[in-house]
């Protein structure tokens, strides 16, 4: 019975409805209620995989980060480029080193997945930034365009690391940087042409259908050239992200079946790896790694929003958003444990701290530094506003 | 005797008696009611923005239909009233909308949570009661 391909798919399944019956009850997302089912079934009910829950759960990465590259607004990108781009940056690369060169030195973690560590905990998610910035009111405002923007430079770091530090620079190397380079320039075009020609509302689904496609292959190349296939996933988003601002059926009809279909598969494989005892048994490790990522974070992020003239309260607010991690931080280790390049109690290690850094900087930002609506008006580079240029409440 | 209340609404009975028991009293001592309707179910640390931009489509809708009827008893009863939409935990947005237009009272229904939930982590009245800035109406049911 544990080999029929329907009742394997009934168990997953079953997880993945219950995951949301909680994560309506309450209130958090169910990507973390998915990973926690999927640690408790790990640990207690044996539930294993196969290679097309596999396969499913790797679609669910792709399309996640797909996803994430193309809920990007490229105007505010445009608009807050320099310090969006400055706080991105030092956002991942000072996390990433420190704590690559701590797992190496001190922890004594072997040299690539001293790496895996690094790129794990040099995420920010982007995803929770935005949640934690809408109870704020934060998200429509340009100090929050400029926040966000600046996620999305820091994950790109994210996944140009993930997709060359592991990868054989030989001539298939090329030829994948090539075909990409080249499909990424006409994506944009191609995709328009295909929703104004067919239109978006054809129940045969041509333009989604499109974007899997290219997806698929040029995952396939990735995987060809022994790099990732989250990286072109990543940059296919961010150059389809103008369509997708327009055209919100699309991204909602990608999401649909992301959610329903392949994220499940993914977040609970994440969970299922997990072991429960390495985390009692690493508690101290976790927690140190915990404690580099926001220091690291706050050294890097902290000065660059200084630099900009953040306010004090709104910088430590920023800084701690910026030190959030979830999607990425978890593709990142899963990505080290199936290529065997960290074992499952260092996995187990960082999937927690990932999950920690989710939860732990968000408590923290909204009890202690919550923004007034002052500080949210603020203007990267600009002087504060009066109280009366103050943008008016969300009445409608 | 009352000039600014603050009414949590959030289409449930139990907050439509709170609205009604609000306007009354507002009409009654020439108050201005500022009734704030609270986006609760946006999923904390969500793995895609969609997931709380979608969330928030499907909530802003329905507070679309909300603020209608709010609009309308406002006609009804003569009494001027404004109507904010704010997202996060409902007894803190209502303590921190309180504080901000320094009501001087504010208006909730009895019932929230299940039994289960208010057991375990104590109702949003019970919460809005302990630490509001301002005296609180708690608007029951009145049995038949």
């Amino acid at each position: 019975m544990a080999h029929n391909v329907w009742f394997l798919a009934a168990a997953w399944m079953a997880l993945a409805l219950l995951a949301s019956l909680i994560s309506i009850r309450v209130g958090i997302s169910v990507a973390l209620i998915e990973i926690a089912l999927g640690v408790l079934a790990g640990n207690f009910l044996q539930l294993h995989t196969a290679e097309w829950i596999n396969f499913l759960a790797t679609l669910g990465a792709g399309l996640l980060t797909f996803l994430a590259g193309a809920e990007i607004d490229p105007l505010s990108l445009r608009t807050h480029w320099k310090p969006a781009a400055a706080i991105g940056v030092v956002s991942f690369l000072l996390p990433f080193f420190v704590v690559w060169l701590v797992a190496y030195r001190l922890l004594g973690w072997e040299w690539h997945a001293a790496q895996i560590a690094g790129i794990a905990l040099s995420t920010t998610s982007v995803a929770v930034v935005y949640a934690v910035m809408v109870e704020s009111g934060l998200n429509a405002t340009p100090m929050g365009k400029l926040i966000l923007a600046a996620c999305f430079i820091t994950d790109l770091g994210t996944v140009l690391a993930l997709g060359a530090l592991f990868a054989d620079f030989k001539a298939t190397m090329l030829v994948f940087v090539g075909v990409s380079a080249v499909v990424l320039l006409a994506l944009p075009r191609l995709t328009r042409e295909i929703i104004q020609r067919l239109g978006a509302t054809r129940v045969s689904e041509p333009e989604v259908k499109f974007l899997f496609l290219v997806l698929f292959f040029l995952g396939g190349l990735a995987t060809w050239a022994n790099s990732e296939a989250v990286l072109p996933a990543y940059l296919m988003g961010l150059v389809v992200s103008g369509v997708f601002l327009r055209d919100r059926v699309l991204v909602h009809r990608i999401r649909s079946i992301a959610f329903a279909l392949l994220t499940p598969f993914y977040f609970i494989k994440a969970g299922l790896y997990v072991a429960l005892p390495a985390i009692w048994a690493g508690a101290p490790v976790i927690a140190v790694l915990l404690l580099l990522k926001l220091l690291a974070k706050g050294i890097g992020v902290w000065p660059t929003g200084a630099f900009f003239r953040l306010p004090r309260r709104l910088n430590a607010y920023t800084t701690l958003l910026m030190s959030t991690g979830l999607t990425f931080g978890t593709i990142s280790a899963l990505f080290g444990l199936e290529h065997h390049t960290i074992t499952q109690s260092q996995y187990t290690m960082l999937v927690t701290v990932v999950i920690l850094s989710a939860v732990v900087p968000t408590l923290i930002a909204e009890k202690f530094f919550g923004p007034t609506p002052e500080e949210a008006a603020f203007v990267a580079g600009e002087p504060a506003l009066t109280p009366a240029q103050l943008p008016a409440s969300r009445n409608p | 005797m009352y000039h600014h209340i603050v009414v949590g609404f959030d289409g449930s009975d139990s907050s439509r008696r709170a609205l009604q028991g609000a306007a009354r009293l507002a009409k009654l001592t020439g108050a201005e009611m500022l009734v704030t309707l609270v986006e609760e179910h946006l999923p904390k640390y969500p793995s895609a923005m969609s997931e709380t931009t979608e969330e928030r489509e499907a909530v802003d809708a329905y507070f679309a239909e909300l603020t209608k009827e709010v609009e309308a008893l406002g006609r009804e009863q003569g009494v001027q009233l404004g109507v904010r939409i704010a997202a996060g935990n409902p007894a803190k947005v209502l303590c921190d909308v309180t504080k901000e237009v320094r009501a001087d009272l504010l208006v909730i229904g009895a019932s929230g949570r299940s039994g289960l939930w208010a057991g375990v982590l104590g109702s949003t009245a019970d919460r809005v009661v302990d630490h509001a800035s301002c005296s609180v109406l708690v608007v029951r049911k009145v049995p038949a």
